[in-house]
């Protein structure tokens, strides 16, 4: 497999198939004698940023944990093991509503959204 | 547990142990270790972008095309090779003699997949020509689009012009050049009402001539001096767009400064008109105003006269007034496929422009028995030498020509009578 053609930027789907966001960052654990071995996919702003630069990145780790406090400062990691399948898109075992990934949109739907009339 | 961020990789840069950069990361190639996802090698190269993109085919065609592309630095690096602690920074672990034994397996994968490289290679080709193609294409377009722009002859400062006109001569300019056969409002006896309209049909489409009374709305009383002359010795309107042939500024081209200001001056005195004409019906290729920039460059050339002159006060007089002011050329020839007059033709007469009738010759090969009174004459009254009288067109032509000076008939007929015999092109 190509890491970065097959695998980065893939939409990711949860267990109900949910688009819960793309595969912005991939981690790997660097092992003694032994071949990197990819532990986990990351998704969320602050990884997105970081692609951009550590300075980029440094800001929006900030800026997610002022606002959202500190279960916000790092990325969404989900485990490589909970990766079932990748395909067009990348499903993982996980049900978004037990993550923090929605959290901001769900204050934006209850805080802003919800209360325009007729939304 | 130490991790890293293989995204950060992509793109980077790899230094060799040197310190001497060997290209840079476009790939990481990863497969199955049990329930693991091992990192096994790493595609190091200079076409990281295309790679990352997907866009391999594309972007290397491109650079073939330029012969930009160098195939010899390509490398398939196993992962032990590279350290990729500082994904930033990530560093060879091994020479450049070992790193250039890595180079073959890339190769040996294309050459696997030699028909995909072939496809490439036509693609390419296929891709060089349509380049190429579009830019001869874009490059004409751009020359043809600048050539045949309408760009008045003369600005508004234009000192020639500058001056109150002779209104008095500018009568005669009016009459000498016809303009009210034309642009007389149809339908009223007023040969001075020049409200225009009267629909002159030809191969090419139908035109009307314009409201070129003073009328400020609907007419030209809004015209500058300079306007008149850009629209008479350069067939272009103020609006900046050509005017169609029709109008036969291809004669016009060549009329005096002075006999423009003269004709600006009288006609700001005509009665004014209100009432703007229907747009001309030019035939599908004439629709795009452009089209005629095309016709211009073809067949125009501003501020030249086919006239040939002598020396002869009377005779050259004459030129000027027949050739230019008079345009008899416009009527008295036989025009080409595209509406242009075929100058082998001129006054030998032929089908008239409109396509209905038949112009008589007027050279020498036709009027031999004629002599310059004859023609005076005929201006004046209409009557011709046998008896006769002059018809259809050329008895409004005849209106206006009675109108002028003794002289300018005397000079009309002399430059008419020194034309070589022409034989009538056949219908």
């Amino acid at each position: 497999m190509d890491l970065l053609r097959d695998l980065l930027d893939k939409q990711v789907l949860d267990r109900k198939q949910v688009k819960i966001g793309k595969v912005d960052g991939l981690v790997a654990e660097l092992r003694q004698g032994k071949p990197p071995r990819v532990v986990a996919v990351e998704l969320g702003s602050i990884t997105l940023a970081r692609r951009l630069g550590s300075r980029p990145g440094r800001l929006m780790a900030w800026l997610a944990a002022r606002f959202g406090g500190e279960r916000h400062a790092e990325p969404h990691r989900i485990a490589w093991n909970k990766v079932r399948n990748i395909g067009v898109d990348v499903e993982v075992d996980v049900d978004v509503r037990r993550t923090g990934i929605f959290d901001w949109q769900d204050w934006l739907r209850d805080r802003v959204i919800g209360r325009i009339p007729g939304a | 547990m130490d991790t890293v961020n293989l995204e950060h990789l992509a793109g980077r840069r790899v230094l060799s142990l040197r310190g001497k950069s060997v290209g840079h990361i476009e790939e990481i190639r990863a497969e199955q270790d049990g329930d693991d996802m091992v990192v096994t090698e790493f595609h190091v190269g200079i076409f990281a972008a295309f790679e990352r993109l997907s866009a391999l085919a594309l972007g290397t065609a491109v650079l073939d095309f330029f012969h930009l592309r160098h195939r010899d630095c390509l490398y398939r690096i196993p992962w032990d090779k590279i350290d990729i602690s500082d994904p930033v920074r990530p560093r060879l672990r091994c020479t450049l003699e070992q790193l250039s034994q890595m180079k073959g397996g890339f190769e040996s994968k294309r050459g696997a997949k030699s028909s995909k490289g072939l496809g490439i290679a036509r693609w390419s080709t296929v891709l060089r020509f349509a380049l190429a193609v579009f830019l001869c294409a874009a490059a004409v377009c751009a020359v043809l689009w600048y050539m045949t722009a309408a760009r008045p002859p003369f600005g508004e400062q234009d000192r020639q012009f500058e001056g109150p006109g002779n209104v008095a001569h500018g009568k005669l300019v009016f009459a000498a050049g016809d303009c009210a056969s034309c642009h007389a409002t149809p339908g009223q006896p007023d040969r001075l009402r020049l409200g225009g309209g009267m629909a002159i049909a030809s191969p090419f489409g139908t035109f009307r001539p314009p409201n070129i009374s003073p009328d400020a709305v609907d007419g030209i009383g809004g015209w500058t001096v300079t306007d008149l002359a850009n629209a008479l010795i350069g067939g272009v309107s103020p609006k900046r767009d050509h005017y169609y042939p029709a109008f036969p500024y291809t004669s016009f081209t060549s009329i005096k400064p002075d006999d423009v200001k003269d004709l600006y001056a009288y006609l700001k005195t005509l009665p004014k008109v209100s009432g703007r004409v229907p747009p001309p019906d030019p035939a599908l290729l004439f629709s795009i105003r452009r089209s005629v920039g095309i016709w211009k460059l073809l067949f125009f050339r501003q501020r030249s006269t086919a006239a040939r002159f002598d020396g002869d006060p009377l005779h050259d007089r004459g030129a000027y007034l027949v050739e230019t002011i008079s345009h008899c050329a416009e009527c008295h020839s036989t025009r080409n496929a595209f509406g242009a007059i075929k100058p082998g033709t001129r006054f030998a007469g032929g089908i008239d422009p409109q396509g209905t009738g038949f112009v008589p010759n007027i050279t020498q090969d036709r009027l031999r028995g004629w002599t310059e009174n004859d023609i005076a004459r005929m201006l004046k009254t209409g009557e011709t030498p046998n008896h006769g009288r002059v018809g259809s067109s050329m008895s409004d032509v005849v209106t206006n020509t009675a109108m002028l000076p003794d002289s300018d008939r005397q000079a009309i007929a002399r430059y008419i009578k020194g034309l070589p015999p022409i034989a009538t092109p056949r219908p």
